[in-house]
């Protein structure tokens, strides 16, 4: 009798049934299919001929609901093939995770089962385990087929699962991490002091100002790391910032840094800053309130890595303002 | 239809008090069932129900003779599988016979049934297309312990499963068009007994 059964899914809420039927473990010759976690996965078919177990499952918790209504904008950088294999959450490592072609004889590929989907044609009759104690005609029964493991059972779903073009891309999940990254601008380091800070502080023309991030932190200039799980995949990013611009306010060009050097008083004042620093030619007596504005864009690198696949997200400047004044030191010769 | 198992189940108890279970390590006697073992879901005549009761259960002989021959001889076409099984159990016995001889797999031997319940039948013919259709549910007690499989370097595989037992509904998608003949195999499911005390 060769009989391959279908998974028993019990009472367990569907959708996780379906993730869960993406079962299997030990079929021997039958496509290598490689074990699964022993403590969350049990038999329940086996081939009457050999005793091989044909198919297990297991039932992992809830994903969380996608949600990649609103991500962060901004540039971005490899998308992420939108159909692949990730079968880690079901203990399952060989093949490791990777994209896949979205369509196949055996019908549409699901992120969210783990399988190609199609529908079952004619539908089992009313009693087939399949139908999760609902009626014919109350949601349908899919093929779930898993070239990877060599596996093929029958899912029940109230509607046709999501395909290509419904369902997240690895870069879409990477898009959720970052939302929980909360970044925010750097603190502006700057001599001679901002105005903001000092409303009587003014720098001379000629004289080097330095630039730097002040009291750097994982929120301000990284790295952070986040992950989110959502249609059956789960992505890591790290963020850091890439570099800080500044716009020194009187017309000359952005000047690309990185987290720079602290001036400290030490310090000849004369000396410019090793590595972030702009010596001003003009005086800002003609600009509004007789300060310039000075812009510190910071932008941020998120690298991801999920389903095998991997990209880098380059996020929207996060800017910080604030104003110097620069006068110019005169000599007074008295006879 | 789950929600009536619980009652077949109980019926089927009562029945396996009665009937005579054969026993005999061939072939099931074709109505081992006494008609009080059925839980009727529709007010159909008697005579209809016993037909699909004979045609079911010879439907589950037959399944088993096609799917041995599959089984044994890799020149039988898969395709003949169509002949005895449709829906759900036609897919999974198909791809199940696809990854059987990709790895080479060959059967000696034949699988016997050695006992069958014939539990829920029903008539309900409302909707095809959707499974709503005359479908008999049969709880079978297979025998495997003659067979053999074989990888091609002649290496056994496994050992097989003396006794087993496996819910099987067979169903009639063309009851309109062909009452008598067009049962097939739609689904099966292991069952938890490993004794076969049907």
């Amino acid at each position: 009798m060769h009989a391959l059964s279908r998974v028993r899914l019990g009472a367990i809420a569907v959708r996780l049934a379906l993730v869960a039927a993406v079962l299997v473990a030990g079929i021997g010759g039958l496509g290598g299919i490689p074990s699964a976690n022993a403590d969350t996965v049990k038999c329940v078919k086996r081939d009457k001929h050999t005793g091989i177990c044909l198919v297990t499952v297991t039932v992992p918790g809830p994903s969380p609901s996608p949600n990649p209504s609103n991500p962060p904008t901004g540039n971005t950088g490899d998308s992420g093939q939108a159909c692949y294999w990730d079968g880690t959450s079901q203990g399952i490592k060989n093949p490791p995770p990777g994209p896949v072609p979205c369509q196949s004889a055996d019908g549409y590929w699901s992120n969210t089962y783990h399988c190609y989907i199609s529908p079952v044609t004619p539908p089992p009759p009313a009693g087939d385990p399949s139908w999760q104690g609902h009626q014919p005609g109350d949601g349908a029964i899919y093929n779930c087929n898993q070239p990877q493991t060599g596996m093929l059972i029958m899912i029940w779903s109230a509607n046709p699962p999501a395909g290509p073009g419904q369902q997240l891309t690895p870069q879409q999940v990477a898009q959720i991490a970052i939302k929980q990254m909360n970044m925010k601008s750097i603190n502006v380091g700057l001599a001679p002091t901002p105005t903001e800070s000092n409303p009587k502080a003014m720098g001379v023309i000629g004289v080097p100002v330095w630039m730097w991030v002040a009291n750097p932190d994982t929120s301000t200039y990284g790295p952070i790391t986040a992950s989110a799980s959502a249609g059956g995949i789960t992505v890591t990013a790290t963020a850091t910032v890439e570099r800080v611009e500044w716009d020194m306010g009187d017309g000359s060009a952005g000047i690309n840094c990185g987290q720079g050097t602290p001036y400290n008083s030490s310090v000849d004042g004369t000396k410019p800053s090793p590595d972030c620093g702009y010596t001003y030619q003009k005086t800002s007596w003609d600009k509004p309130n007789h300060e310039y504005t000075v812009t510190a864009n910071s932008y941020w690198k998120v690298d991801w890595a999920g389903a095998g696949q991997q990209g880098t997200i380059r996020l929207p400047a996060l800017t910080s303002t604030v104003h110097i004044r620069e006068g110019e030191l005169q000599v007074l010769n008295q006879h | 239809m789950r929600t009536t198992l619980g009652g077949a189940v109980l019926l089927l108890a009562v029945a396996a008090t009665t009937a005579a279970c054969g026993g005999s390590g061939t072939d099931a006697s074709p109505s081992p069932t006494p008609k009080t073992s059925t839980a009727p879901t529709s007010s159909a005549p008697a005579v209809p129900r016993d037909q699909a009761q004979a045609s079911a259960e010879a439907m589950i002989k037959k399944y088993f003779q096609v799917t041995d021959q599959i089984g044994q001889d890799k020149s039988v076409p898969i395709t003949r599988l169509k002949s005895v099984a449709i829906s759900s159990e036609l897919n999974l016995e198909q791809h199940f016979f696809k990854k059987w001889r990709t790895s080479g797999w060959t059967q000696t031997g034949d699988t016997k049934v050695t006992k069958m319940q014939v539990g829920q039948i029903s008539l309900d013919n409302s909707n095809p297309s959707q499974g709503k259709v005359p479908a008999v549910t049969i709880d079978v007690c297979v025998d495997a312990s003659g067979t053999k499989v074989t990888d091609r370097s002649g290496k056994q595989i496994g050992k097989p499963i003396p006794l087993s037992t496996t819910r099987y509904i067979v169903a009639n998608y063309r009851y309109k068009q062909d009452p008598a003949g067009g049962w097939r195999v739609a689904s099966s499911e292991d069952k938890a007994d490993t004794k076969c005390t049907l």
